[in-house]
């Protein structure tokens, strides 16, 4: 259990990034939504011991993180992928992740060489574990990220935009997998891409500008936008008013097709049509700034 | 504590096998073995084989070993391996390591000794990768040499490399990357040593100056032919005061070792 209480943040220069933020986080997949910029991975990073919040109190799984003793004993049972990963070129996969579980406190060479085994396994890196990283791509490189954070079995995982840069199948594999294990354990998912949420998570929080705007389940975040969004057909060249929020335009033969938010004209002949997560994260955000 | 020192003995292995993995390293290993192995070369076409038995010859050898070798090794030693070495921290926040490994529960201090083990790991075996192949060959093309004179220079490299890379570790600890690294060497183990100078005799100086003359001038000392005949001076000889000299810079360097570390440590413990 992690609980976050009157969380503030504040960077050199004055930059709030986080204001008030109070959340209980339980076991299972918490996800955490918010444009670029809102405050996803400082809060993450608090989480994970790596930062210090100006104000306010954060435990995790009993451990004060304010204490030093308290940083340090919760950061034994954390995995954590950060946004942007470095990697040591010059080592092969294997025997980075070697080195990960080492510092992880896996002193055992043999419960070690299992973990490792089991972690390459489930990001199917098995193959070419024995490759150095400079000549991963992107998407392998994020997947090495990944086994490191599996290593330890740990109780809670950070996970940090886990998603980006991999292709499409790894991507539901990767979902699977952190929903898999969520059943026993505390996953944090920090993304804008709304789709992982939405195939992952039952519990999330919405961030703005260092703020919680939203807290609740997915269904939830749906009902916001229920009854404002449309699909309204336009003649080619034509735009929709300016005070409807575009969600995607198709182009058909002679005309353009358009997912709105909000009240269309009647003049478009809107039809009515269900809500998506995407919609209500959408819907939430604009409301917000209007 | 187990937990510590297998967490410093990864951090110090990880550290050796990348730097000599990267070019550095191995090219200036390569080169200093280079410039070891032209003298013995050039001197094993000079004598025959008849002369390679005589006494003269060893002594010749010897002093030929020590000077053409082991001055250019040191030389590398306290002025070029700082440069390779500074990166050991900051590469790991170059690379974007660092937010990584803190998110584990791996102690300061244990990095701290764990990066600064890999240096000491990764210079000795450079520097056996040179003595020990040059010293062979010597033994076998150009004739036996007396192995004792090896005893002053390891007595002044040893220490100079714990302290000098160490040192080099550690006041790079705070940069960004390796290319804001670099000044702070050139500061410390170029300027400064010009700054503070060098003393003929064996004074303070020799204590605070990050390249050492105390270890270097008692080694080449050794290279005279008689150290204890040379000039007296109030009664003691200069190869005693020498030895004085050597004891000062060992325990001041390690002072400054100690005094940076824990700057450096507490540093870091705040910035956490």
């Amino acid at each position: 259990m992690i609980e976050i209480q009157n969380l503030d943040k504040t960077y050199k220069g004055n930059v709030q990034a986080l204001r008030d933020v109070n959340l209980t986080i339980g076991t299972n997949m918490f996800g955490l939504l918010g444009a670029n910029g809102a405050g996803k991975t400082t809060l993450m990073r608090i989480i994970a011991g790596l930062l210090r919040p100006t104000h306010g109190h954060i435990q995790v799984f009993g451990h004060d993180l304010s204490t030093a003793k308290g940083k340090q004993a919760a950061k034994a049972f954390l995995g954590y992928l950060p946004q942007e990963l470095g990697l040591y070129p010059a080592l092969t996969a294997r025997e980075f992740l070697d080195y990960v579980a080492i510092l992880k406190a896996i002193t055992n060479r043999e419960m070690r060489r299992h973990q490792i085994e089991s972690a390459l396994e489930k990001v199917r890196l098995t193959d070419v574990a024995d490759r150095r990283l400079k000549t991963y791509s992107g998407g392998m490189r994020r997947r090495v990220g990944i086994a490191q954070a599996l290593l330890g079995d740990p109780k809670l995982l950070i996970v940090d935009e886990p998603t980006a840069g991999l292709d499409p199948e790894e991507r539901v594999r990767l979902r699977n997998l952190l929903s898999d294990m969520a059943q026993t354990r505390t996953i944090i998912l920090s993304t804008h891409i709304v789709e992982d949420i939405s195939q992952s998570c039952n519990d999330l929080a919405v961030l703005d500008e260092g703020r919680v705007l939203f807290r609740g389940s997915p269904k939830d975040l749906i009902t916001q936008a229920r009854g404002q969004v449309w699909h309204i057909t336009v003649a080619n060249g034509e735009r929709p008013d300016n005070g409807l929020l575009t969600v995607s335009t198709l182009q058909l033969q002679d005309s353009v097709q358009y997912r709105v938010l909000g009240q269309p004209n009647s003049r478009y002949n809107p039809i009515p049509t269900e809500p998506s997560l995407e919609d209500g994260y959408l819907w939430l955000m604009h409301s917000a700034r209007v | 504590m187990i937990t510590e020192w297998v967490q410093a003995a990864a951090i110090a292995r990880n550290e050796f096998r990348m730097q000599w993995r990267r070019r550095a390293l191995l090219v200036i290993t390569l080169a200093m073995l280079l410039v070891a192995v032209a003298p013995v070369l050039m001197l094993k076409n000079e004598l025959d084989e008849d002369q390679k038995l005589s006494e003269k010859v060893e002594n010749l050898s010897s002093r030929g070993l020590m000077s053409f070798v082991f001055i250019p090794v040191g030389a590398v030693l306290a002025m070029v391996l700082p440069f390779i070495m500074a990166d050991a921290i900051p590469k790991d926040k170059q690379l974007g390591v660092r937010e990584l490994l803190d998110s584990t529960p791996l102690t300061t201090g244990t990095y701290l000794l764990g990066k600064m083990l890999g240096s000491w790991l990764s210079v000795l075996v450079s520097l056996l990768a040179v003595i020990l192949p040059v010293g062979a060959a010597w033994w076998w093309l150009i004739g036996k040499f007396d192995v004792t004179y090896v005893e002053p220079w390891l007595i002044g490299m040893i220490p100079m490399m714990v302290i000098n890379m160490g040192l080099a570790v550690l006041i790079t600890a705070g940069q960004p990357d390796s290319r804001r690294a670099i000044p702070i060497i050139v500061a410390f183990f170029v300027l400064l040593p010009a700054v503070i100078g060098f003393s003929p005799n064996g004074d303070w100086r020799d204590a605070f100056n990050p390249l050492r003359p105390g270890l270097f001038f008692h080694y080449t000392d050794t290279l005279r032919p008689n150290p204890a005949q040379m000039s007296v001076e109030a009664g003691t000889s200069s190869a005693q005061i020498r030895l004085l000299s050597v004891e000062l810079t060992i325990i001041s360097g390690l002072a400054q070792l100690g005094l940076v570390w824990l700057v450096v440590w507490r540093w870091m413990q705040r910035a956490k």
